[in-house]
């Protein structure tokens, strides 16, 4: 193994396999090679200080978010939570369904009251202004039937 | 009383801390912030680069935090949680800003940016032989996409697969970035390239 692929591979490994332990190919070369083990090393000790990264943070930031937090907290836990968006969606999905069978309900009632009226006329008279202003002049004689 | 109520609180786990702040005591939520503040102002300013972002940050996770206290994990997760919307947040803030650029301490300095205070922060690892301030003072030298995959991964722990959906980036990529952002660590803290 050369030294370049060594290097490599040592720099993109994750954080425990650099700390726990390289692949035997790796190891039998850092065995051999000072300059690529000095490397390694110096990478283990580079990880292990960011793990340890600690910056004290500034004094100012105490009242600076207390001032930020509101009054109080949210105190919704999450199966409350859960529980009262599934009510929300539960109750959009009923109003969404009353009104488009309810829709249907119309339009398919208006559908068979108009193909009633065109496909049965002698059963439905159609509304005729003549034909009633005529009957409404019809006598007594002339409604009695004949004997 | 507000010291003595602070004093009592300070042995309970986080766990009690936040059923405590749940039940609306603040002093309960004030020892949280008290307790974590300096790992989430780490993890903020190593992504952000600067005191004024990092602050916000800050301000922005604990607020979010205390609005979400119904729903807060309290199975000693709090750190984890804390620390996870902290890089979100920064994260959202570096893309906003889409400069690219480095963001050392000379050039915070020299274009009068709120620098971070490093006095009270204790050495960074015996064997390195650097303060906390050189670490950050290097780390803050690495362009901020490498900066982001090592403080991911170095100091929250999240894996190379995690931080590649997180990112929405190759896994490839976030080695390639992890291996050139260590090298760049090394050759500023070491002061030598190896041949
Ligand atoms: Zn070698």
């Amino acid at each position: 193994m050369k030294c370049e692929t060594v290097r490599q591979l040592l720099a993109e490994s994750d954080a425990n396999a650099l700390s726990a332990g390289v692949s035997p190919e790796v190891a039998q070369h850092l065995g051999t090679c000072e300059s690529c083990a000095e490397y390694h090393k110096e990478l283990q000790t580079v990880s292990a200080g960011l793990g340890g990264l600690t910056i004290v943070a500034p004094s100012e930031l105490y009242p600076q978010v207390m001032q930020a937090l509101p009054a109080k907290p949210g105190v919704l836990s999450r199966k409350m939570a859960l529980l009262l968006s599934m009510l929300v969606v539960a109750l959009c999905a009923l109003i969404i369904e009353y009104y488009y069978f309810y829709g249907q309900y119309r339009q398919q009632e208006h559908v068979i009251s108009t193909s009633c009226v065109e496909s049965m006329p002698g059963v439905i008279p159609t509304p005729n202004t003549e034909e009633y202003s005529q009957t409404s002049q019809l006598t007594l004689e002339q409604l009695t039937p004949s004997q | 009383m507000r010291e003595d109520q602070s004093s009592s609180l300070q042995h309970l786990d986080d766990a009690e801390l936040v059923q405590r702040a749940q039940s609306g005591q603040r002093a309960a939520f004030e020892s949280l912030f008290h307790r974590h503040q300096d790992r989430v102002y780490t993890v903020a300013l190593a992504i952000v680069g600067n005191a004024t972002d990092a602050k916000d940050v800050v301000q922005e996770t604990f607020v979010r935090a205390y609005k979400r206290l119904g729903s807060l994990r309290t199975d000693g997760g709090v750190v984890a949680y804390l620390c996870k919307t902290a890089t979100n947040v920064a994260i959202d803030l570096v893309r906003a800003r889409k400069t690219g650029k480095q963001v050392s301490l000379d050039a915070m300095k020299s274009s009068g940016i709120d620098i971070p205070d490093f006095s009270n922060s204790p050495q960074a690892h015996a064997e390195l032989q650097v303060t906390n301030e050189e670490l950050m003072n290097a780390l803050l030298s690495i362009p901020d996409d490498q900066r982001i995959v090592l403080v991911l991964h170095h100091l929250e722990g999240v894996r190379v697969d995690e931080i590649a959906d997180m990112l929405g980036i190759p896994m490839g990529t976030v080695k390639s970035r992890l291996g050139r952002g260590r090298e760049w660590l090394r050759r500023r803290l070491y002061g030598k390239v190896i041949d």
